[in-house]
Protein backbone atom coordinates (compact mmCIF):
# COMPACT_ATOMS: atom_id res chain seq x y z
CA UNK A 1 0.00 0.00 0.00
CA UNK A 2 1.54 3.31 -1.45
CA UNK A 3 0.61 6.97 0.93
CA UNK A 4 -1.41 8.97 -1.20
CA UNK A 5 0.31 10.08 -3.87
CA UNK A 6 0.89 14.16 -3.87
CA UNK A 7 -1.70 14.99 -6.05
CA UNK A 8 -4.32 13.10 -4.73
CA UNK A 9 -3.19 15.07 -1.13
CA UNK A 10 -3.62 18.39 -3.10
CA UNK A 11 -6.93 17.64 -3.91
CA UNK A 12 -7.98 16.44 -0.80
CA UNK A 13 -6.62 19.87 0.92
CA UNK A 14 -7.99 22.01 -1.88
CA UNK A 15 -11.84 20.21 -1.58
CA UNK A 16 -11.54 20.47 2.07
CA UNK A 17 -10.56 24.12 1.61
CA UNK A 18 -13.61 24.91 -0.38
CA UNK A 19 -15.61 22.62 1.47
CA UNK A 20 -14.88 25.41 4.71
CA UNK A 21 -15.08 28.41 2.77
CA UNK A 22 -18.11 27.58 1.16
CA UNK A 23 -20.07 26.37 4.48
CA UNK A 24 -18.86 29.62 6.50
CA UNK A 25 -20.18 31.80 4.25
CA UNK A 26 -23.49 29.76 3.83
CA UNK A 27 -24.41 29.58 7.38
CA UNK A 28 -23.65 34.02 7.01
CA UNK A 29 -25.80 33.72 4.02
CA UNK A 30 -28.98 30.91 5.03
CA UNK A 31 -29.36 32.40 8.76
CA UNK A 32 -30.69 36.14 7.73
CA UNK A 33 -32.39 34.70 4.60
CA UNK A 34 -34.18 31.52 6.55
CA UNK A 35 -35.34 34.28 9.02
CA UNK A 36 -36.58 36.59 6.68
CA UNK A 37 -38.46 33.55 4.79
CA UNK A 38 -39.70 32.42 8.38
CA UNK A 39 -42.17 35.87 8.93
CA UNK A 40 -44.11 37.32 7.99
CA UNK A 41 -45.25 34.83 5.98
CA UNK A 42 -46.34 36.57 1.99
CA UNK A 43 -47.34 34.80 -0.97
CA UNK A 44 -44.39 36.20 -2.90
CA UNK A 45 -41.89 34.95 -0.44
CA UNK A 46 -42.77 31.47 -1.81
CA UNK A 47 -41.75 32.37 -4.93
CA UNK A 48 -38.20 33.89 -3.53
CA UNK A 49 -38.13 30.17 -1.66
CA UNK A 50 -38.68 29.21 -5.16
CA UNK A 51 -36.33 30.38 -6.48
CA UNK A 52 -33.52 29.45 -3.74
CA UNK A 53 -34.54 26.04 -3.98
CA UNK A 54 -34.17 25.76 -7.95
CA UNK A 55 -30.98 23.76 -7.42
CA UNK A 56 -32.74 20.91 -5.33
CA UNK A 57 -33.79 19.86 -9.21
CA UNK A 58 -32.02 21.36 -11.87
CA UNK A 59 -28.91 19.38 -13.10
CA UNK A 60 -25.75 21.16 -11.90
CA UNK A 61 -24.64 20.86 -15.15
CA UNK A 62 -26.88 23.49 -16.17
CA UNK A 63 -26.26 25.89 -13.50
CA UNK A 64 -22.74 25.17 -13.84
CA UNK A 65 -23.42 26.67 -17.43
CA UNK A 66 -25.08 29.51 -16.43
CA UNK A 67 -22.46 30.36 -13.59
CA UNK A 68 -20.15 29.77 -16.54
CA UNK A 69 -21.85 32.52 -18.80
CA UNK A 70 -22.26 34.87 -15.67
CA UNK A 71 -18.50 35.12 -14.57
CA UNK A 72 -17.14 35.25 -17.68
CA UNK A 73 -15.14 38.45 -18.84
CA UNK A 74 -18.33 40.01 -20.17
CA UNK A 75 -20.65 38.98 -17.37
CA UNK A 76 -21.07 40.34 -13.54
CA UNK A 77 -18.55 37.82 -12.09
CA UNK A 78 -15.72 39.14 -14.91
CA UNK A 79 -16.74 42.67 -13.35
CA UNK A 80 -16.07 42.24 -9.70
CA UNK A 81 -12.81 39.93 -11.08
CA UNK A 82 -11.87 43.12 -12.18
CA UNK A 83 -12.07 44.45 -8.79
CA UNK A 84 -8.94 42.33 -7.99
CA UNK A 85 -7.24 42.56 -11.32
CA UNK A 86 -8.27 39.55 -13.36
CA UNK A 87 -10.93 38.98 -15.93
CA UNK A 88 -12.84 36.46 -15.01
CA UNK A 89 -14.10 34.14 -12.07
CA UNK A 90 -14.35 31.15 -14.00
CA UNK A 91 -11.44 28.56 -13.73
CA UNK A 92 -11.00 30.34 -10.38
CA UNK A 93 -11.39 29.64 -6.71
CA UNK A 94 -13.33 32.42 -5.59
CA UNK A 95 -15.55 31.33 -8.70
CA UNK A 96 -15.96 27.87 -7.40
CA UNK A 97 -16.72 29.21 -3.79
CA UNK A 98 -19.53 31.34 -5.36
CA UNK A 99 -20.84 28.32 -7.29
CA UNK A 100 -21.11 26.08 -4.54
CA UNK A 101 -22.44 28.17 -2.39
CA UNK A 102 -25.54 29.27 -4.74
CA UNK A 103 -25.75 25.31 -5.17
CA UNK A 104 -25.98 24.48 -1.76
CA UNK A 105 -27.88 27.31 -0.60
CA UNK A 106 -31.09 25.20 -0.68
CA UNK A 107 -29.49 22.90 1.59
CA UNK A 108 -29.21 25.06 4.28
CA UNK A 109 -31.71 27.42 3.96
CA UNK A 110 -34.31 24.70 4.45
CA UNK A 111 -33.43 23.05 7.76
CA UNK A 112 -32.94 26.37 9.15
CA UNK A 113 -36.24 26.90 7.83
CA UNK A 114 -37.81 24.59 9.15
CA UNK A 115 -35.93 25.31 12.56
CA UNK A 116 -37.39 28.79 12.66
CA UNK A 117 -41.07 27.41 11.74
CA UNK A 118 -40.82 24.87 14.79
CA UNK A 119 -39.91 27.14 17.54
CA UNK A 120 -42.26 29.57 16.68
CA UNK A 121 -42.76 33.34 17.33
CA UNK A 122 -43.49 32.93 21.12
CA UNK A 123 -40.13 31.98 22.17
CA UNK A 124 -39.40 35.54 20.80
CA UNK A 125 -42.31 37.59 22.17
CA UNK A 126 -41.30 36.07 25.74
CA UNK A 127 -37.55 37.45 25.41
CA UNK A 128 -38.93 40.82 24.12
CA UNK A 129 -41.30 40.80 27.28
CA UNK A 130 -37.99 40.38 29.43
CA UNK A 131 -36.18 43.15 27.74
CA UNK A 132 -34.10 40.93 25.69
CA UNK A 133 -32.42 43.32 22.58
CA UNK A 134 -33.31 41.62 19.44
CA UNK A 135 -29.10 40.86 18.92
CA UNK A 136 -29.50 39.04 22.46
CA UNK A 137 -32.86 37.10 21.44
CA UNK A 138 -31.20 36.06 18.45
CA UNK A 139 -27.93 34.92 19.84
CA UNK A 140 -29.53 33.29 23.19
CA UNK A 141 -32.52 32.24 22.38
CA UNK A 142 -33.03 31.65 18.47
CA UNK A 143 -29.80 30.43 17.80
CA UNK A 144 -29.46 27.54 20.65
CA UNK A 145 -33.03 26.65 19.86
CA UNK A 146 -32.52 26.46 16.09
CA UNK A 147 -29.51 24.61 16.24
CA UNK A 148 -30.40 21.34 15.49
CA UNK A 149 -31.70 22.39 12.11
CA UNK A 150 -28.39 24.79 12.05
CA UNK A 151 -26.08 21.73 12.55
CA UNK A 152 -28.19 20.06 10.08
CA UNK A 153 -27.36 22.54 7.53
CA UNK A 154 -23.73 22.79 8.42
CA UNK A 155 -23.37 19.12 7.73
CA UNK A 156 -25.45 18.92 4.66
CA UNK A 157 -23.65 22.40 3.15
CA UNK A 158 -20.42 20.87 3.99
CA UNK A 159 -21.14 17.34 2.54
CA UNK A 160 -22.78 18.89 -0.94
CA UNK A 161 -19.94 20.98 -1.62
CA UNK A 162 -17.44 18.18 -1.27
CA UNK A 163 -19.46 15.67 -3.37
CA UNK A 164 -20.15 18.04 -6.11
CA UNK A 165 -19.13 17.48 -9.88
CA UNK A 166 -21.59 19.15 -12.48
CA UNK A 167 -21.29 22.82 -11.36
CA UNK A 168 -17.10 22.49 -10.28
CA UNK A 169 -16.50 20.81 -13.98
CA UNK A 170 -17.95 23.21 -15.65
CA UNK A 171 -16.75 26.74 -13.82
CA UNK A 172 -13.53 25.24 -12.25
CA UNK A 173 -11.99 23.39 -15.02
CA UNK A 174 -9.74 20.62 -13.89
CA UNK A 175 -6.39 23.25 -13.20
CA UNK A 176 -4.19 21.15 -10.48
CA UNK A 177 -4.29 22.63 -6.96
CA UNK A 178 -6.90 25.47 -8.09
CA UNK A 179 -9.90 23.84 -8.70
CA UNK A 180 -9.04 20.42 -9.27
CA UNK A 181 -11.23 19.10 -6.40
CA UNK A 182 -11.91 15.87 -5.05
CA UNK A 183 -15.03 14.47 -7.32
CA UNK A 184 -13.40 16.08 -10.62
CA UNK A 185 -9.86 14.66 -10.02
CA UNK A 186 -11.80 11.03 -9.52
CA UNK A 187 -13.36 11.33 -13.23
CA UNK A 188 -9.93 12.45 -14.25
CA UNK A 189 -7.85 9.55 -12.85
CA UNK A 190 -10.55 6.81 -14.35
CA UNK A 191 -10.27 8.21 -17.39
CA UNK A 192 -6.16 7.96 -17.28
CA UNK A 193 -6.79 4.31 -16.26
CA UNK A 194 -5.04 4.96 -12.52
CA UNK A 195 -7.54 2.66 -10.91
CA UNK A 196 -5.14 2.90 -7.74
CA UNK A 197 -5.77 6.67 -6.96
CA UNK A 198 -9.47 6.14 -7.88
CA UNK A 199 -10.03 3.46 -5.79
CA UNK A 200 -8.61 5.53 -2.83
CA UNK A 201 -11.00 8.73 -3.48
CA UNK A 202 -14.04 6.71 -3.95
CA UNK A 203 -13.36 4.75 -0.96
CA UNK A 204 -12.53 7.98 1.33
CA UNK A 205 -15.70 9.49 -0.25
CA UNK A 206 -18.01 6.64 0.80
CA UNK A 207 -16.71 6.64 4.21
CA UNK A 208 -17.04 10.75 4.42
CA UNK A 209 -20.49 10.07 2.84
CA UNK A 210 -21.20 7.56 5.91
CA UNK A 211 -20.09 9.77 8.45
CA UNK A 212 -22.38 12.53 7.17
CA UNK A 213 -25.30 10.12 7.38
CA UNK A 214 -24.62 9.21 10.81
CA UNK A 215 -24.14 12.80 11.97
CA UNK A 216 -27.75 13.87 10.77
CA UNK A 217 -29.46 10.98 12.28
CA UNK A 218 -27.88 11.53 15.24
CA UNK A 219 -28.69 15.41 15.08
CA UNK A 220 -32.45 14.23 13.86
CA UNK A 221 -32.17 12.28 17.47
CA UNK A 222 -31.28 14.98 19.51
CA UNK A 223 -33.95 17.45 18.24
CA UNK A 224 -36.94 15.09 18.40
CA UNK A 225 -35.55 14.56 22.30
CA UNK A 226 -35.47 18.18 22.66
CA UNK A 227 -39.33 18.34 21.84
CA UNK A 228 -40.61 15.75 24.15
CA UNK B 1 -58.01 59.58 34.67
CA UNK B 2 -55.40 62.43 33.09
CA UNK B 3 -53.07 62.79 36.23
CA UNK B 4 -50.54 60.81 34.25
CA UNK B 5 -50.33 58.33 36.02
CA UNK B 6 -51.22 54.58 36.22
CA UNK B 7 -51.98 53.38 32.57
CA UNK B 8 -54.45 54.62 29.86
CA UNK B 9 -54.97 53.01 26.72
CA UNK B 10 -56.92 52.92 23.55
CA UNK B 11 -57.14 50.33 20.87
CA UNK B 12 -58.93 50.40 17.20
CA UNK B 13 -57.66 48.10 14.48
CA UNK B 14 -58.24 44.71 13.47
CA UNK B 15 -57.08 41.37 12.47
CA UNK B 16 -59.21 39.35 9.54
CA UNK B 17 -62.93 39.99 10.52
CA UNK B 18 -62.25 40.72 13.96
CA UNK B 19 -62.10 44.29 14.81
CA UNK B 20 -61.42 46.52 18.29
CA UNK B 21 -61.99 49.50 19.61
CA UNK B 22 -61.09 49.84 23.02
CA UNK B 23 -60.31 52.51 25.48
CA UNK B 24 -59.91 52.63 29.09
CA UNK B 25 -57.54 53.27 32.01
CA UNK B 26 -56.30 52.02 35.09
CA UNK B 27 -54.46 53.04 38.45
CA UNK B 28 -51.45 52.83 39.37
CA UNK B 29 -51.89 49.66 41.55
CA UNK B 30 -54.49 47.47 42.36
CA UNK B 31 -55.71 44.49 39.49
CA UNK B 32 -57.81 45.51 36.92
CA UNK B 33 -59.47 42.68 35.38
CA UNK B 34 -60.18 42.60 30.88
CA UNK B 35 -63.12 40.21 31.35
CA UNK B 36 -64.95 38.77 28.72
CA UNK B 37 -66.05 35.72 26.94
CA UNK B 38 -63.43 33.75 24.74
CA UNK B 39 -62.87 35.52 21.42
CA UNK B 40 -63.90 38.99 22.14
CA UNK B 41 -60.51 40.33 21.94
CA UNK B 42 -59.07 40.61 25.66
CA UNK B 43 -55.99 38.86 24.90
CA UNK B 44 -55.36 41.35 21.42
CA UNK B 45 -56.01 44.23 23.60
CA UNK B 46 -53.24 42.68 26.22
CA UNK B 47 -50.67 42.27 23.41
CA UNK B 48 -51.56 45.83 22.27
CA UNK B 49 -50.52 46.95 25.56
CA UNK B 50 -47.04 44.96 25.75
CA UNK B 51 -45.97 46.00 21.75
CA UNK B 52 -46.46 42.23 20.87
CA UNK B 53 -49.13 43.57 18.62
CA UNK B 54 -49.40 47.20 16.79
CA UNK B 55 -52.96 48.48 16.64
CA UNK B 56 -53.74 50.34 13.46
CA UNK B 57 -54.19 53.63 15.47
CA UNK B 58 -53.29 53.29 19.12
CA UNK B 59 -52.45 55.37 22.31
CA UNK B 60 -51.02 53.82 25.13
CA UNK B 61 -49.20 55.77 28.28
CA UNK B 62 -48.03 54.36 31.02
CA UNK B 63 -46.78 56.70 34.48
CA UNK B 64 -45.84 59.66 32.18
CA UNK B 65 -44.44 57.40 29.50
CA UNK B 66 -45.89 57.28 26.02
CA UNK B 67 -45.70 53.97 24.52
CA UNK B 68 -47.61 54.63 21.74
CA UNK B 69 -49.11 56.90 19.90
CA UNK B 70 -49.99 58.33 16.69
CA UNK B 71 -45.97 58.73 15.77
CA UNK B 72 -43.94 56.80 18.31
CA UNK B 73 -44.24 52.96 18.93
CA UNK B 74 -41.93 51.43 21.92
CA UNK B 75 -40.47 48.00 21.17
CA UNK B 76 -42.03 45.57 23.72
CA UNK B 77 -38.37 45.14 24.82
CA UNK B 78 -38.13 48.73 25.94
CA UNK B 79 -41.26 48.69 27.85
CA UNK B 80 -40.69 47.85 31.50
CA UNK B 81 -43.60 45.02 31.58
CA UNK B 82 -43.67 41.52 32.80
CA UNK B 83 -46.01 39.22 30.92
CA UNK B 84 -47.42 36.07 31.95
CA UNK B 85 -48.85 34.08 28.79
CA UNK B 86 -51.09 31.73 28.34
CA UNK B 87 -49.06 28.54 28.03
CA UNK B 88 -45.62 29.06 29.92
CA UNK B 89 -43.23 29.12 26.72
CA UNK B 90 -40.32 28.41 29.18
CA UNK B 91 -36.90 28.47 27.06
CA UNK B 92 -36.18 24.75 26.68
CA UNK B 93 -32.85 25.05 26.09
CA UNK B 94 -32.53 26.76 29.48
CA UNK B 95 -32.68 25.07 33.38
CA UNK B 96 -35.12 26.97 35.33
CA UNK B 97 -32.86 28.85 37.07
CA UNK B 98 -31.58 30.10 33.94
CA UNK B 99 -35.17 30.88 32.79
CA UNK B 100 -35.76 32.40 35.97
CA UNK B 101 -32.40 34.78 35.91
CA UNK B 102 -33.38 35.13 31.94
CA UNK B 103 -34.79 38.59 32.21
CA UNK B 104 -33.60 39.51 35.78
CA UNK B 105 -32.29 43.13 35.58
CA UNK B 106 -32.29 46.65 37.25
CA UNK B 107 -30.62 47.24 40.79
CA UNK B 108 -27.66 46.36 42.64
CA UNK B 109 -26.43 42.80 43.21
CA UNK B 110 -27.93 42.73 46.47
CA UNK B 111 -31.36 43.68 45.19
CA UNK B 112 -31.53 41.13 42.69
CA UNK B 113 -30.70 38.79 44.87
CA UNK B 114 -33.27 39.09 47.76
CA UNK B 115 -36.00 39.39 45.11
CA UNK B 116 -34.27 36.30 43.63
CA UNK B 117 -34.94 34.85 46.98
CA UNK B 118 -38.14 36.41 47.61
CA UNK B 119 -39.67 35.23 44.65
CA UNK B 120 -38.33 31.82 44.87
CA UNK B 121 -39.89 31.74 48.50
CA UNK B 122 -43.43 33.06 47.18
CA UNK B 123 -43.47 30.37 44.27
CA UNK B 124 -41.62 27.64 46.20
CA UNK B 125 -39.41 27.40 43.34
CA UNK B 126 -36.50 26.08 45.10
CA UNK B 127 -37.13 22.13 44.84
CA UNK B 128 -37.20 22.95 41.12
CA UNK B 129 -33.92 25.50 40.21
CA UNK B 130 -31.40 23.04 38.63
CA UNK B 131 -34.06 20.99 36.94
CA UNK B 132 -34.49 21.27 33.22
CA UNK B 133 -38.09 22.66 31.85
CA UNK B 134 -39.00 19.69 29.85
CA UNK B 135 -40.23 17.22 32.62
CA UNK B 136 -42.02 19.52 34.90
CA UNK B 137 -46.19 19.83 35.71
CA UNK B 138 -48.14 22.51 33.99
CA UNK B 139 -48.56 24.10 37.22
CA UNK B 140 -44.73 23.96 38.13
CA UNK B 141 -44.41 25.61 34.51
CA UNK B 142 -46.57 28.33 34.90
CA UNK B 143 -45.19 29.50 38.32
CA UNK B 144 -41.69 29.49 37.23
CA UNK B 145 -43.01 31.44 34.12
CA UNK B 146 -45.01 33.56 36.78
CA UNK B 147 -41.36 34.33 38.63
CA UNK B 148 -39.52 34.94 35.91
CA UNK B 149 -42.23 37.75 34.48
CA UNK B 150 -41.52 39.17 38.12
CA UNK B 151 -37.88 39.00 37.84
CA UNK B 152 -38.09 41.17 35.52
CA UNK B 153 -38.91 43.86 38.41
CA UNK B 154 -41.38 44.87 36.01
CA UNK B 155 -43.68 48.49 37.01
CA UNK B 156 -46.79 46.79 34.78
CA UNK B 157 -47.43 43.39 35.05
CA UNK B 158 -49.41 42.12 32.62
CA UNK B 159 -51.67 38.59 32.48
CA UNK B 160 -52.96 36.55 29.93
CA UNK B 161 -54.91 33.86 31.37
CA UNK B 162 -52.36 32.55 33.92
CA UNK B 163 -54.54 29.74 34.63
CA UNK B 164 -56.90 28.65 31.67
CA UNK B 165 -53.97 26.11 30.60
CA UNK B 166 -54.25 24.26 33.33
CA UNK B 167 -56.60 21.69 35.05
CA UNK B 168 -58.79 21.89 37.74
CA UNK B 169 -56.20 20.48 40.81
CA UNK B 170 -53.49 22.63 39.09
CA UNK B 171 -55.59 25.84 39.26
CA UNK B 172 -55.97 25.36 42.77
CA UNK B 173 -52.42 24.34 43.31
CA UNK B 174 -51.43 28.09 41.68
CA UNK B 175 -54.58 29.85 42.73
CA UNK B 176 -53.26 30.62 45.92
CA UNK B 177 -49.57 31.65 45.04
CA UNK B 178 -51.31 33.92 42.45
CA UNK B 179 -53.45 35.00 45.07
CA UNK B 180 -50.42 36.24 47.25
CA UNK B 181 -48.72 37.93 44.30
CA UNK B 182 -52.13 40.07 43.72
CA UNK B 183 -52.33 41.05 47.36
CA UNK B 184 -48.93 42.74 47.44
CA UNK B 185 -48.14 43.79 44.16
CA UNK B 186 -47.41 47.38 44.65
CA UNK B 187 -47.65 47.77 40.83
CA UNK B 188 -50.18 47.26 38.62
CA UNK B 189 -51.92 44.53 37.34
CA UNK B 190 -53.72 43.83 33.87
CA UNK B 191 -55.71 40.25 34.34
CA UNK B 192 -57.43 38.71 31.84
CA UNK B 193 -59.62 35.81 32.04
CA UNK B 194 -63.01 34.58 30.98
CA UNK B 195 -63.61 33.11 34.71
CA UNK B 196 -65.60 35.09 36.87
CA UNK B 197 -64.89 32.27 40.06
CA UNK B 198 -60.97 33.82 38.67
CA UNK B 199 -61.74 36.99 38.57
CA UNK B 200 -63.66 37.31 42.10
CA UNK B 201 -61.19 36.04 43.79
CA UNK B 202 -57.85 37.80 42.34
CA UNK B 203 -59.03 41.26 40.48
CA UNK B 204 -60.23 44.66 42.34
CA UNK B 205 -61.58 46.26 39.32
CA UNK B 206 -63.50 44.78 36.07
CA UNK B 207 -63.66 46.11 32.54
CA UNK B 208 -65.93 43.95 30.63
CA UNK B 209 -65.28 43.00 26.95
CA UNK B 210 -67.61 42.18 24.29
CA UNK B 211 -66.63 41.61 20.62
CA UNK B 212 -64.11 43.87 20.51
CA UNK B 213 -65.94 46.89 22.62
CA UNK B 214 -66.12 47.45 26.35
CA UNK B 215 -69.53 46.94 27.64
CA UNK B 216 -68.94 48.15 31.39
CA UNK B 217 -66.30 49.99 32.59
CA UNK B 218 -66.15 50.38 36.77
CA UNK B 219 -68.71 53.18 37.72
CA UNK B 220 -67.80 55.78 40.29
CA UNK B 221 -69.21 54.02 42.99
CA UNK B 222 -66.64 51.43 41.97
CA UNK B 223 -63.71 53.51 42.26
CA UNK B 224 -64.84 55.07 44.98
CA UNK B 225 -64.90 51.11 46.69
CA UNK B 226 -61.62 50.75 45.45
CA UNK B 227 -59.05 51.67 48.11
CA UNK B 228 -55.07 50.77 47.38
CA UNK B 229 -54.52 47.93 50.34
CA UNK B 230 -51.39 49.37 52.00
CA UNK B 231 -48.62 46.97 50.13
CA UNK B 232 -47.75 44.44 53.17
CA UNK B 233 -44.56 44.34 54.85
CA UNK B 234 -42.01 41.37 55.39
CA UNK B 235 -40.71 38.71 53.24
CA UNK B 236 -44.22 38.56 50.92
CA UNK B 237 -43.13 42.12 49.29
CA UNK B 238 -41.64 41.53 46.81
CA UNK B 239 -42.64 43.56 43.77
CA UNK B 240 -40.43 46.84 44.86
CA UNK B 241 -40.16 49.11 41.99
Amino acid sequence: MTVLSPDVTEAVVLTLELAAVTTTLLIALALPISWWLAWPRRWWKSVIGAIISLPLVLPPSVLGFYFLVAFGPSGPGGWIAHLWGARTLAFTFPGLVIGSLLYALPFAVQPIHNAFHAMGRRPLEVAATLGASPWRTFHSVVIPLAWPGIATAIVLGFAHTVGEFGIVLMIGGDIPGHTRVLSVALYDYVENARWHEANIIAAGMVVFSFITIMLLSSLQLRSRGHDS
Amino acid sequence: MNSGRGLQAAFRGGTGGFCYDVEFSAPTHGVTALFGPSGCGKSTILRCIAGLERAREGYCHFNGQIWQDSHRFVPTWERPIGFVFQDPSLFTHMSVRQNLLFGASGGTRAQQQSAFSETIAMLDLEPLLSRGVTHLSGGEKQRVAIGRALLRRPALLLMDEPLSALDQPRKQEILPYLRTLCRNASIPVVYISHDPDEIACLTDRVITLDSGHVTHRPTWDDRQAFTPRPSAAGPDVMMGT
